[in-house]
């Protein structure tokens, strides 16, 4: 094993166990991915390809130039292009996938220190980020399916939104990767069964949503909410981050809460009808406060 | 104004229009004050008293048509309530230097020098809030911001700012 | 006051530091080109000023008294600017007169007049050249434009995020981490 150098938890592995949990994510975005082709057309594969590429590209240029050893290797930057690519929608340019792909690797991973320094999801923040600069981005109309997303039409009046059966298997408008739950459902389940993250964060996380829906509109309303937009995707593949999430599972627990509460409050009381991504970007400024918490709770109860 | 425009007022203070992450005044002191635990408290306190004082001031410059001699008036009272604040605050009181040199002062008294008194309270106590919140989450980042594998180029300062930028993404959707 | 000396020979010897200190009115001022140049020509004149006040202050004065003293003159100074942008440079005037107010509490400016005269107008240079390269960049990449004259070739390809806050700290991380480093190739 390599030597550690004196950096805070989370500690990493050494390489080849991190490559093999990266390898696991990108198995289990695979069904995502496929369906995104499957539902969007091959212009879901070039974005896909965009930000992969871009992003590992950008990883390699950027450890060249600064001579630092090449980490590419351990796979972390595909994973965080794949994910930036199931949360962009069709309409998005591919010089903007790049871009996008880029400052998610070079300005929030690589200029914190690399794996394990960054403070925010890479991926989440690079969609934040593009959400922010290009208009394009926040859901939109695709090809097959034309219209805005189910989470747009929800707020303007007698809009024709898709069934539920729609919802599940994902041929609605949206981003490429995030429409289709009972893909990434299955991904969700190889990552439990190959024991990658825990099942804390995501029940929680959608729990908090379709509670707090639930008590804003109803049960089938808040079974259509928790199925639209990126509230899947985050939950089970960005919020549950090792290096920008919290360790213990009370932590978890909490953060789950916190991002469930969020994305809530964003999505009804904020111009974004998007509120997972800024959700889970707040709550990773939280997550070193958060462990500070929760490692004081004694077991026994308060002081 | 209503109890719940004035709770508008505070929420938007701290958080959607917070002064630091949309309008960059106070970063600097945020992030060199953020590792003494009496700071923020010390701050906040200082935040409200002297915007009220400057929000009444205002009125009476207004009136007497010397309204142009705001900034010096307002920054001779910070000056004035800080030292007052280090004296009360005796042992566990931040530099006066630290606590007077800061933009979040004069910034939230110029930002709140025409509001209605109960209006500039809110806001005064909602900037104070989200202030210290900020600088909670800016003490507990430092560690991860502080490891060695950062880019020499970065290290200490720039990659702080970084940090506040992408923090001021965060909340960008308030 | 000793850690007002000590952070103003520290500032004097680290550019990030210094550009730290100066972040705010940096960033403030730093959405386009015009506002940059006149905000550093505005802290240029300011820091002089004050310096020139402060040196003689500091025979009379000590500790604490000199920070006051330092915040009044540049207040007073910096009041007389900001008059003379509302009725100058009205086009400047509403984004830049807070952070040009600002600069009368800014620790940049506070403790690099008290090292001197010198001092002082080496910081406000350095601060000028750092305001206007973190506009250049966000300008023409954020708004297509430059000093107010749209680039076409920018159609299309703007990232709007760099004329917001967010983009401001981010634009401004990186120039601080360019200009510090060069600093330290000396």
């Amino acid at each position: 094993m390599k030597a550690f150098s004196m950096s805070p938890a989370p500690h990493i592995h050494s390489g080849a166990s991190t490559s093999r949990v990266m390898l696991d994510v990108v198995i289990a975005l695979l069904p995502a991915s496929v369906a995104a082709v499957a539902i969007f057309g091959i212009k879901a594969l070039w974005i896909i390809l965009a930000c992969v590429i871009g992003a590992v590209v950008s990883e390699a240029l950027f450890n060249m130039c600064t001579g630092r050893k090449q980490t590419i290797g351990d796979m972390s930057a595909v994973v965080t292009g794949l994910l930036l690519a199931l949360n962009l929608s069709t309409n998005v340019p591919l010089w903007q996938c790049v871009v996008g792909a880029a400052f998610a690797i070079i300005v929030v991973k690589c200029l914190f220190g690399g794996l394990g320094c960054n403070f925010a999801n890479p991926a989440i923040t690079a969609r934040v980020f593009m959400l922010i600069t290009f208009s394009a981005v926040a859901g939109g109309s695709t090809e097959l399916y034309s219209g805005a997303t189910p989470l747009e039409l929800l707020g303007t009046e007698g809009a024709a939104i898709p069934g539920m059966g729609a919802m599940f298997l994902g041929t609605y408008g949206g981003a490429i990767g995030e429409t289709s739950s009972v893909a990434l459902l299955i991904g969700f389940a190889y990552l439990l069964v190959r024991k990658v993250i825990s099942w804390h964060i995501p029940v929680v996380f959608i729990g908090t949503v379709f509670v707090l829906t639930f008590i804003a509109g109803g049960a089938n309303f808040a079974l259509y909410q928790i199925l639209a937009g990126g509230l899947f995707i985050g939950a089970i593949f960005m919020a549950t981050d090792y290096v920008t999430s919290p360790i213990t599972k009370k932590g978890k627990v909490i953060f789950a809460v916190g991002c469930g509460v969020i994305t809530f409050i964003v999505r009804y009381f904020c111009a974004y009808p998007e509120g997972v991504s800024f959700s889970i970007l707040i709550m990773n400024l939280f997550v070193p406060i958060i462990e500070r918490f929760s490692r004081n709770i004694p077991l026994g109860g308060g002081k | 104004m209503t109890v719940k425009e004035l709770l508008l007022v505070i929420l938007s203070a701290a958080v959607a229009d917070n002064l630091v992450l949309s309008g960059y005044f106070g970063f600097d002191s945020s992030v060199l004050g953020a590792n003494k635990k009496s700071f923020s408290l010390c701050l906040g306190a200082v935040i409200i008293v002297s915007t009220l004082i400057c929000n009444l001031l205002h009125g009476i410059l207004v009136s007497m048509g010397v309204e142009y001699m705001e900034i010096m008036v307002f920054a001779l009272v910070i000056l004035v309530v800080c030292a007052i604040a280090v004296k009360l605050m005796g042992e566990k009181a931040p530099s006066f230097a630290m606590l007077t040199l800061n933009s979040v002062l004069l910034g939230v008294a110029l930002t709140g020098h025409s509001m209605g008194l109960a209006e500039a309270l809110c806001y005064a106590l909602g900037t104070a809030i989200g202030f210290w919140v900020l600088l909670e989450v800016f003490a507990s980042l430092r560690l991860k911001l502080n490891n060695p594998n950062v880019p020499k180029a970065f290290k200490g300062m720039p990659i702080t700012v970084l940090a506040a930028g992408i923090i001021a993404m965060a909340i960008y959707a308030f | 006051m000793n850690e007002m000396k000590k952070f103003g020979s520290a500032a004097a010897a680290n550019t990030g530091l210094l550009l730290f200190l100066a972040a705010v009115p940096a960033m403030g001022a730093s959405a386009d080109v015009g506002s940059a140049l006149v905000m550093g020509v505005c802290v240029f004149v300011l820091a002089l000023l004050t310096a020139l006040v402060v040196c003689a202050v500091r025979k009379v004065l000590s500790g604490d008294a000199v920070i006051a003293a330092a915040v009044i003159v540049a207040a007073g100074f910096a009041s007389l600017l900001v008059m003379l942008l509302r009725a100058y440079l009205p086009a400047v005037y509403p984004t830049v007169w807070m952070y040009l107010a600002v600069c009368a509490v800014n620790m940049m400016l506070v403790s690099q007049s008290e090292q001197g005269l010198a001092q002082a107008v080496r910081a406000s240079l350095i601060f000028l050249g750092a305001v206007v390269l973190t506009a250049v960049i966000r300008e023409v990449l954020g708004a297509g434009s430059f000093a107010g004259v749209a680039l076409p070739f920018m159609e299309g390809y703007k990232l709007s995020i760099l004329t917001q806050a967010p983009g401001g700290f981010i634009v401004f991380a990186l120039v601080m981490a360019v200009l510090g480093g060069a600093k330290k190739g000396e």
